[in-house]
This record gives structure tokens, sequence and C-alpha cells, in this order.
């Protein structure tokens, strides 16, 4: 009798070790995507409040269906003369890659060792009608110089939106949605876990409109 | 046998008890340490948010300060016309008794530009330590010229041989004797005996001089004028030149401009800013083009036709608006000559007041085309110094630091 009882405590027991193991198993991807969509938030914040103005920018969608994925050119700072022109060494892009999954941050960046006559020829300046034109994301990542690197991993779809743009009384600022999925198996079968994080991102010393 | 069997397994309950009550333990530590993790996570994302808010609030603050600086604790003012920031600032409300956190907050002049400035805001998230944002931030406050015809930081009185074309504002008690005239509002902190005809504007304040709250009003002085003795120059955008203004004093002490005597800008002082450390007199058609900065002394009109006219010429671009006519920083005007007549064609600044040489000197004439402004204490306008007269002029009152109250404070760069 006593190990019969024993045996269902033991069942009972190991069926709630069971549960749990599975319970952490299937929440780690939920936690996991929650802690990404802040960092990516941040890191998207980061990237825009000392920014200036907004060029051109494709929509994309959240699911990543879109032919033309996700992407916002801006001139991040004004920090290289002319003033209140743009060079090449002052705009960045982030851009979604739905291939790989990654929000991906670009810009020019110059070797160590050239000198400031060497970068002077290439950090020409870009007319506002270029950093606006439709093809102005393609375009740019052809530039010299302009690498790469991921700000963000685990991104299925996003969808940039900007607006007040050139606005003397607001600031301009980036809409987006990220959608962040991550699939893995749980207790033999796939799991799915999809997280959507909505935010806006506000420049903090927006110019006016570039030359 | 049966007692051999009984006494083989003896023990065996207890060993499986404690087993499980063994697992249970591993299990219930277990499920402890990972609601600890998860809780600290969800604080540390809590208190990352709260840093970043907080030093966003404190960058906030310096902009706020920067543009109301008489708004600012005195304490961190350290003499300086803006608040230098201030150590671990609590936000919110007195009564909040929760730590919050912290933001530190400096604020430095930029060398070479007085309206510009860099702001440090470092916020720390309780524990201390353990969640720092700091934001790095340049920031432009951004002034507009005067709003009125006479502005006085001390009570005044506006004799009967006043002409006032414009608006009329006065930190203190304003009286309008009899025969003065105000084509504009009066406004003061009290209002004293009018008998003057006051204008008003659109139906409000029709000889009636408005009264407004005790610390609304900003009316420069002498601390918070512009030290325009050095100024920056360009003929090319973005090149600048730092000058030093020449010093009439150490030219000639006691210095006199006589009769087709021109002070006029040159290439070295191509502002045309003039600088005198004591008592300047100006003779008959004395032509100042520039500005006279009289320093320590007072400004003595003896001549008639006498002008001074801030240098309006366009290789100073834009900037030569920001230039005013006469600034006489703790002396007075002196009108010395029945015949003295003085012509300003911008904003003047009187520290002291409009007086004569002891003299009655009714036909004397001040006509100021701009602005005037009193910025002492002790200011006022004697009734024999002759007539004054002063039309408000938009295009000449774009003085910074008249207006203590920037318009707009303009973040330039933000690093964080």
């Amino acid at each position: 009798m006593s190990l019969m009882i024993l045996s269902l405590v033991g069942g009972a027991v190991a069926a709630l070790s069971l549960a749990v193991s599975g319970e952490w198993q299937a929440g780690d991807p939920s936690q996991s995507l929650q802690l990404m969509a802040v960092q990516g938030a941040r890191r998207i914040d980061a990237c825009i409040r000392p920014a200036c103005y907004f060029g051109s920018c494709r929509r994309g969608s959240a699911n990543g269906s879109a032919t033309q994925p996700a992407a916002i050119l801006f001139w991040k700072n004004d920090n290289y003369p002319s003033l209140g022109k743009i060079q090449l060494a002052e705009l960045a892009m982030i851009q979604h890659d739905p291939t790989t999954h990654t929000l991906m941050y670009y810009e020019a960046a110059f070797p160590a060792g050239m000198t400031s006559g060497q970068i002077s020829i290439i950090n020409q300046d870009i007319s506002f009608s270029l950093f606006n034109s439709a093809s102005a994301p393609d375009d740019f990542k052809l530039l010299p110089y302009v690498t790469g690197k991921p700000i963000c991993h685990n991104i299925s779809g996003a969808r940039f939106f900007v607006s007040d743009v050139g606005s003397n009384t607001q600031r301009a600022s980036l809409d987006y949605v990220l959608t962040f999925s991550r699939s893995m198996k749980v207790n033999g079968s796939d799991y799915n876990a999809t997280q959507v994080q909505y935010g806006t991102a506000t420049m903090r010393q927006p110019k006016d409109q570039p030359n | 046998m049966i007692t051999k069997a009984r006494h083989s397994q003896s023990g065996m309950a207890l060993f499986m008890v404690m087993l499980a009550v063994g697992i249970a333990t591993v299990l219930a530590i277990a499920l402890l340490a990972n609601s600890s993790v998860q809780s600290q996570v969800g604080s540390n994302m809590s208190q990352a948010t709260r840093a970043d808010l907080l030093s966003e609030s404190g960058t906030n603050l310096a902009a706020y300060y920067l543009g109301h600086p008489n708004q600012a604790p005195a304490s961190s003012m350290s003499g300086l016309k803006y608040w230098v920031g201030e150590n671990e600032i609590k936000l919110g409300p007195p009564t909040f008794s929760t730590n919050t956190g912290t933001v530190s907050v400096t604020v430095s002049q930029q060398s070479g530009n007085t309206d510009a400035y860099n702001v440090t805001a470092v916020a720390s998230a309780p524990p201390p330590g353990q969640s720092v944002c700091t934001i790095i931030s340049q920031m432009q406050a951004n002034y507009s010229g005067l709003f009125n015809a006479v502005s006085s930081n001390a009570s005044l009185t506006l004799p009967s041989n006043c002409d006032i074309r414009g608006n009329v504002l006065v930190n203190g008690t304003l009286t309008v004797n009899n025969g003065a005239s105000i084509d504009g509002t009066a406004t003061a902190k009290a209002a004293g005996n009018n008998q003057g005809n006051i204008q008003g504007a659109s139906g409000v304040g029709k000889n009636t001089i408005l009264t407004v709250p005790a610390g609304s009003i900003n009316i420069a002085n002498a601390s918070t004028v512009q030290d325009y003795r050095k100024y920056l120059y360009s003929s090319v955008p973005n090149v600048w030149r730092l000058i030093n203004a020449p010093d009439l004093a150490t030219v000639a002490p006691g210095y006199s401009v006589g009769f087709l005597n021109l002070v006029i800008p040159s290439l070295l002082n191509p502002g045309g800013v003039f600088v005198a450390n004591q008592t300047v007199t100006l003779n008959n058609n004395a032509t100042i083009i520039g500005t006279l900065i009289i320093q320590n002394g007072d400004l003595v009109v003896v001549g008639n036709n006498v002008s001074v006219t801030p240098n309006l010429s366009t290789l100073l671009g834009t900037d030569q608006q920001r230039y005013p006519a006469i600034i006489i920083m703790s002396g007075n005007l002196i009108m010395a000559n029945d015949n003295a007549t003085l012509n300003a064609n911008g904003v003047v600044f009187i520290g002291g007041a409009i007086i004569t040489d002891g003299q009655v000197h009714n036909s004397a004439q001040i006509n100021v085309t701009g602005a005037l402004v009193f910025g002492g204490n002790a200011a006022s306008i004697s009734s024999t110094a002759g007539k004054l007269k002063v039309i408000y002029d938009a295009s000449r009152i774009n003085c910074p630091h008249f207006n203590t109250q920037a318009d707009t404070v303009t973040v330039t760069q933000w690093q964080q």
C-alpha cells in the first residue's frame, strides 16, 4: 500500500517536473524575443535620436512580404564641412534584410589609416534629390566604404513610416513595427514564437532641409 | 523467514520519501531561482528605461533654464547669466518618497559663442550605479529683439515732454505725468499716477497702466547685457574671427568727438564697436557709425545734431542686427546744452538715468529710433533734460540679451 502511495507521489512529482520544464522550454523563445524586441527598439532610438533629417523611406511590411523591404536613409549628423550639406560620411541607413532576418545599419566607415585629404576626396557632397530619391537605399549601399552591420536579429518583418519631416513645429519621427519570430522544437514538436514591437523614434536635433 | 523479509525492506519507504522530498526541494529551488531571474530581467529593463528618461528630463530641464534663466535656482547660477547645472537632481513632486533615481546636469558656455552651451546629463536609476544613462548635447539659445519702446528695471516717471511711440514696460511703479504720451500699452508691476495720454492697443489699456505680477517682467541689466567689446566678424560664411573693439579712452582720455569728427568702422574694427572706459563728450555734428559702449562714466551730449547709428554693413551679414547704438553700463546720459540733440538709431541701454549738467535745458532733444532700456536701479528721466522721443523700430531692436528670456532653445548636437 505504501509503495503504491509512494509511486503515486513519485508520478505526480515527475509530471510536475515535466510540466515545469516544458513550460520553461516553451517560454524561453517568448522571453528572449521580448528582450530582443526591447533591445532592438533601443538601438533604433539610439540611431534616430541624434539624426538631423530623414531621406528616402521604404515602408516594407510587418509580415515580411513586401517586395522592397523596409529601409530608412537619414542624415545622421552634420559634423563635416560644409555645414548644412550632406556628405557621404554623414549618411546612415537602417534596412531590413528579410533573407537573414536581420535589421542592418549601414554607414560609410573610412579605414583608420586614411588621411583627412584622402577622406575629403571621397567624402563628397550628396544632393538632397539623391538623398531623397526612391532608389537611394540601393544606391547608398554601392557607395565606397559603405558597410553594414546587424543591429538586431530574428526580425521576420519590418515596417517604417516617417512623419513631420521638415516641420518647423514638430520633430521628425520614425514610426516602426518590427516582427520578431523564432522557431524551436519543444517536446519534439515545432514551436514558433512571435513578438511584435511597435515604437516611435524621434529626432532630438532636427535641422532644416539640407541643400 | 517472514521476520527476515520484513527486516530486509525496513527503511526503504523512508528512503523513497526522502528521495521524493529531495526532488521536490530541488524543483522548488529551481522555480524560485527562475522566478528571481525573471524578476531581475524585468527590473533591469525598468531601471534602464528610467535612467534613459531621467537623462532626457535632465537635458530638457537644462534647455528650459537656458531659455528662462530667471526661473533657475539662484544657487546654481554661480553669478553667471546661465544655469550651470546641479548634481543629483531628484525629479517629481516633493511628496515623492520613493527613490526614483537622480540626474546630474552640467552646463557650460561654448567659447566663441556666448549663446551656445554644452550640456551633459548623467542619470542614475536605483540602486546607484546599476543603470546609468548619459546624454551629451549642445544647445543654442535664440533671443529675439525687444518688444517695448521703453523698458525700465526700476520705477520710472515719464515727464511731460516724453513722446513714446510704442509700448512701455516697467519693473516697478510707472507714473505718467500730464503731457506725456504713450502710443501703445503701458505695463508695470505697479500703476502710479497717470495724467498723460496712453493710447493702449486693440482697445486694451487706453489711459490705463496695466499691472502684471512681480517676477513676470524680465528686463536686461548690466550683468545680462552681452559683452559687445569682443565680437565675431566674417565676410565669408563660417569663417569667423574675433575682433577686439578699440578702446577710445586709451586713445584719448576723456575722449571728445567734436565738429565733423567721425567715428566709423575700419578694417580693424569692421563692426564699429567703440569702447570708452570713462566719460565721453559728444560735440556738434559728432557722428558715430557703430556702437558706443561706455564701460565707466557718462555720455555727455553738448552738441547739436549728434548721431549714433549701428553699423549696418552687409559685410557683417545678419549678425549685425545684434548690435545696439549706445550702451552706458552704469553711468548717465547727460544733456549739457540747450541745443544738444542726440539721435540714436538703435537700442540705447542706460545703466543710470537721463539727467542734465545741473542746468535747465528744456529745448534739448533725445530722439531714439529703436528702443530705450533703463537697466539699473536709479532709472529716471529728468524733466529739465529736454524732449525725449522714442520711436519703436522693429528693424533695429534685434539685440540679444536685452531680452533675458530666450525665445527658443535649439538642440544642435545630441549624443546618447
